[in-house]
This record gives C-alpha cells, sequence and structure tokens, in this order.
C-alpha cells in the first residue's frame, strides 16, 4: 500500500490522556507521519499553521475543548478542515451522537475499539 | 244571608296567591344560589391552578351573580405573622369609587397580632363576625374618611366576617359586604355559611397543585442532575478502562517476545473483564436512559435484511471457532420497515450474541427473518441450552441470574445480565414484542415481533 516513493499521510493527534495517546503513536508511527497536541489551544494553532491529512480531535481537551476548536475552526475557516477531522470520544450519549451526525462530522468511540480496531478505522478514512 | 266561605274565598286566594308568590320567589334566589354554586364549582374545577387567579375569578363570580356588594378574602401567612389581601370584588355602582381601593387593598397587610382588628379577631376565634365599618379593618392603609366615603358609595351597611380552615387550620377570612335592602338577602345566609367551605378547598387544592408542581421540578433538576452524573461517570469510567484495555491488548499482540502461556492465559482474562467490564458502564447508562424515559428512538426507513447481514457477518467469526453450524434464513426481497436502525442492530447482536455464547461446540443456531402484512418477525434458534419454564420470565429481569448451570456447562462467558432486559425494552419501545421458549430437544427459540411501521 505504501512505498518509498508515496509521501507518507500527516496525521495531527490531540489527546490530552497520554496512556492513550502513547499506544495511539505507536500504533500509527509506521504508517503515518504524525503529530500531536495536548490541549485544544495548541491543536487550533497547529492546525491552521500546518497541512495535516487527518486531524484526530479528542472531545475533552484542556484549555480548549475539542468541540470548541472544532466550531472556531468552522467558524473562520468554513468547511476547510470539516472534511479531515475525526472527534474521539467516549462519550455516546444521544446528546452527543446526534450533535456529530447533524454537523456531519466523522466520530470514533474509543472505548468499543482495541488498538487494531483503531488503526483500521483510521486506515478507512485516510483510503 | 251571606255564606261566609263564599265570602272568604277571595281572601283565601290571595293568601294562596301571595304564599305562592313568595315560594316562587324564594325558587328564584335558590336557584340564583344554585347557579353561583354551579359557576364556582366549575372555576375549581378548570385548568386554572394559580392560587391568586382562582381566588380572583371566584370573588367576581360571587360579585356577578349575587347581591353582595363586595367580597374580599385574606389568606394566613403563618411564616410572615399576617393576613395577606388574596382578592377583592366590587359592585362598581357609582363613579366614586376610585380605583384606589384595590391599590389600598392589595397592599394592605395587616399584622396577627392587631387583635382589635375584626379580621383578626374572627381568625382567631375561629367563628364569624359582623362589622359595620369598612374603615374597621382597612383603615390603615386606606384613611377613615377614604373608607367612609367608599362604603357609602357602594351602599354597604355591613360586613360579615368569616374565617375559613384547611385541614382544621384557620386559613383566612372572607367577608361580604351587604348592602341596604335586607330582604335580598334573607335566602343567602346559607351561601354565607357555605361559601368559606367551598372556597377554602378550591384554594388549599390550589396550593395543594402548585407545591406538587413546585416538587416536580425540583424532582426533574434532580433527574436531570442524575442523568448528567451518569453521563460524566461513565465518561470518566470508560477513559481509564479504555486505556486498560488497550493497554492488555498491546501486551497479548505486540509483545516483542513470546509470552509465557500462562501468563497469555491470565492477560486474555483480563482482557475480557475489561470488555465487560466497558459493556456493563454502558448498559447501566442505557438503562438509565430508558427508566428515565430519556432514551429516544431515532427512527427512520431503512433495510431491515441489511442490518440483519451485518450481525450474521460479525458474528459468523465466532460461530466457526465453536464449529457451530450458524444457519441464516433470509429472505430475498428486502424488508423494509421504520424504527430505530441503530437500537435494532443491538437487539440483533444481543439475541443473536446470546445464542452463540450459549450454544455448546459443534452445535446449532439458525436465524430467521420473514415478513407478514404488517409486521416483521425474527426467530433465533439455538441447540443445547435447555432452559426451564419456571425460569424463562426471569431472563428479561435485570442483573437476570438463572438457577441453572448452563454458563458452566458450555464455559460460556458470563455477560453483563443487562442485554435481554435491555433487548425488550427496545423492542417495546417499538410496539413490538418478545417471546421466548425453551425444550430439551430442540433448544431455546427466541421470537420478536415489531410492527414495520412503528
Amino acid at each position: 500500500m505504501y512505498n518509498a516513493y508515496m509521501h507518507m499521510q500527516k496525521i495531527l493527534l490531540v489527546e490530552d490522556d497520554q496512556f492513550m495517546k502513547s499506544i495511539y503513536l505507536k500504533m500509527l508511527s509506521s504508517i503515518y507521519e504524525l503529530d500531536s497536541a495536548d490541549d485544544g489551544e495548541t491543536a487550533y494553532k497547529k492546525i491552521t499553521k500546518n497541512s495535516y491529512d487527518l486531524i484526530l480531535l479528542d472531545m475533552f481537551l484542556p484549555k480548549l475543548d475539542g468541540k470548541l476548536v472544532f466550531e472556531k475552526l468552522e467558524k473562520n475557516f468554513p468547511n476547510q478542515y470539516k472534511k479531515k477531522i475525526v472527534f474521539m470520544t467516549n462519550d455516546d450519549s444521544e446528546q452527543t451522537v446526534n450533535y456529530f451526525n447533524s454537523s456531519g462530522i466523522k466520530y470514533l468511540i474509543k472505548s468499543t475499539l482495541n488498538p487494531e480496531e483503531f488503526v483500521n478505522k483510521i486506515k478507512t478514512y485516510l483510503k | 244571608m251571606t255564606d261566609p266561605s263564599v265570602t272568604n274565598k277571595p281572601q283565601e286566594e290571595t293568601l294562596i296567591t301571595q304564599e305562592m308568590y313568595k315560594k316562587n320567589l324564594e325558587l328564584a334566589e335558590r336557584n340564583k344560589i344554585l347557579t353561583l354554586l354551579q359557576k364556582i364549582d366549575e372555576i375549581i374545577l378548570s385548568s386554572v391552578t394559580k392560587v391568586d387567579q382562582i381566588a380572583d375569578q371566584i370573588v367576581q363570580c360571587i360579585i356577578n351573580n349575587s347581591y353582595f356588594k363586595t367580597v374580599f378574602i385574606y389568606l394566613i401567612n403563618e411564616q410572615e405573622g399576617v393576613l395577606k389581601p388574596l382578592a377583592v370584588g366590587l359592585k362598581k355602582t357609582s363613579n366614586l369609587i376610585s380605583d384606589d381601593i384595590f391599590h389600598v387593598y392589595y397592599n394592605g397587610v395587616i399584622s396577627t397580632s392587631q387583635e382589635d382588628n375584626p379580621l383578626i379577631k374572627a381568625t382567631k376565634e375561629g367563628k364569624m363576625v359582623e362589622e359595620k365599618l369598612l374603615s374597621s379593618f382597612i383603615s390603615p392603609p386606606l384613611s377613615k374618611e377614604s373608607a367612609d366615603n367608599t362604603q357609602k358609595a357602594l351602599g354597604i351597611q355591613k360586613f360579615i366576617i368569616h374565617p375559613f380552615f384547611m385541614r382544621n387550620k384557620p386559613a383566612g377570612v372572607i367577608i361580604f359586604g351587604l348592602g341596604e335592602d335586607q330582604a335580598s338577602y334573607q335566602y343567602w345566609n346559607d351561601l354565607i355559611i357555605r361559601l368559606p367551605e367551598v372556597i377554602s378547598i378550591a384554594i388549599d387544592n390550589a396550593l395543594l397543585y402548585q407545591q406538587i408542581e413546585k416538587d416536580n421540578e425540583q424532582l426533574k433538576e434532580l433527574d436531570r442532575l442524575k442523568d448528567e452524573f451518569v453521563s460524566v461517570a461513565s465518561h470518566e469510567l470508560r477513559t481509564p478502562m479504555t486505556a486498560i484495555k488497550s493497554y492488555l491488548w498491546m501486551a497479548l499482540n505486540k509483545s516483542n517476545k513470546t509470552l509465557d502461556p500462562q501468563v497469555k492465559n491470565e492477560i486474555t482474562i483480563a482482557y475480557g473483564s475489561t470488555e465487560r467490564l466497558l459493556k456493563l458502564v454502558q448498559d447501566m447508562l442505557t438503562i438509565s436512559r430508558i427508566e428515565g424515559k430519556r432514551l429516544q428512538l431515532q427512527k427512520e426507513e431503512f433495510n431491515f435484511n441489511e442490518i440483519s447481514q451485518q450481525a450474521y457477518d460479525e458474528l459468523k467469526i465466532s460461530a466457526k471457532e465453536k464449529e457451530i453450524s450458524f444457519i441464516f434464513n433470509i429472505p430475498e426481497k428486502p424488508i423494509f420497515i421504520i424504527g430505530d436502525k441503530e437500537k435494532l442492530r443491538e437487539v440483533l447482536q444481543n439475541i443473536i450474541g446470546n445464542a452463540l455464547k450459549f450454544t455448546p461446540v459443534k452445535g446449532k443456531i439458525s436465524f430467521t427473518i420473514a415478513e407478514d402484512e404488517n409486521y416483521l418477525n425474527f426467530e433465533v434458534v439455538n441447540s443445547g441450552s435447555y432452559i426451564p419454564p419456571e425460569e424463562l420470565p426471569k431472563l428479561f429481569h435485570k442483573f437476570n441470574r438463572l438457577n441453572i448451570e448452563i454458563t458452566n456447562k458450555n464455559n460460556a462467558p458470563v455477560g453483563t445480565g443487562l442485554g435481554l432486559y435491555i433487548t425488550k425494552q427496545i423492542v417495546e419501545m417499538h410496539s413490538g414484542s418478545i417471546d421466548v421458549a425453551s425444550d430439551e430437544n430442540e433448544g431455546t427459540i427466541f421470537h420478536i415481533k415489531i410492527p414495520k411501521n412503528s
């Protein structure tokens, strides 16, 4: 699937839980070029400064909540990042899922996936 | 000679006519009273639930349907130690009556320590008091002169002050202002005695309703907080649990060294338990939503064959591992239904997943979906897990623990004990039904029936 002539696709991983971040980085590092952020503010800065193929955005983040990062991006750069963002959460309440569906945004529920399933899901987003 | 009976006849007739006239008058008055009571009944039974509104409507009704010139109602406020004005009605027969009287009335709180005030006297003594002057209970705040002028303009001769009670405790007073034409009132005494009772019931009901409404609001708020707590707690629980699960998975699958078989077995058990714990948190959250009636179905029209095929595909791998013969009977024609796709997917996963768990190695499962004119039917039959009839209803209870040993016998993983309860709730939310039967030879059959347009 990947060869030396291809550029590695670039992912920004925004996750404040260091344990989960470490696993996700480990699982994805051999396939993708990775960058990471621990909080919403840093994430917003990196997203608007750099270019990523996919942005994995945790919902609950320090400084600026994942949802607010998304809304701020949409306000300042309508539709520019929407397709690249995947929300990551453990909150699968109807309210949250409805929010994702009505804003037409991709999401994954972390607790339902093992690391391999997680990677497979990321692969489908970057196909 | 004159016959006395002849001469007396016209006199007698006159008497009879007079008597009849009197009786007719009385009847007319009693009818008026009945009409008034009926109207008050209607107000009490109406949907108005605010105490002041109810009192106001009753007072206006009395004024419009009786000879009373004024009606005042005061309510005791025990905490503040005062009588508070609740409603007032005036028969406005003269332009001399200024609106000041209303203003003064509604601002005139009477302290229960003013023992010479006839209103306080009536509530303290618990009996009716008659009073000639408006100023005796309304001044201050209204000046005596204004009170006298108002009384004169209204043509009031006396006031009847009647205390009323709620649950045997003094609750307030009602004051009737009577005009000069005393004859008009001769049939209304009964009413003066009955009205305070009726009004106290009306006010008591309204107050109770207000209290219930307030309690209800508080309960709703508590419920909302509880829901929020469960939601946040389950999220907080899932975060570290996801980390544990992921690290156990890494140890099992991404270790550089081959794991010692015993260690591998132990980590596998730990991994399975973490998954179960995550499912348990999820199920408890779902139940909290179902029982709080907050779980709403997201209905759409969809192809039921599609989610059935997906459920089959996902689970046939596990079936193969146990060498179970897994048969799927699916009609060629798609079955379209209106329902919550994700919730019904959960139902399929629960029912087939259970069958897989409890079917012994090399056993048999058949999964059939079909439709008739109005219903979607699906059935899952699995071999080798007999459940005695008396145990069957328990299957749908929360944390069901059956008195049988099928779990041990088949070495099946333990579930959360909530899956079938949730399944039943989801099916019923779709106006459907779920049945189970078990036979020692045939095995266990789950049958679910859901209206295609629920």
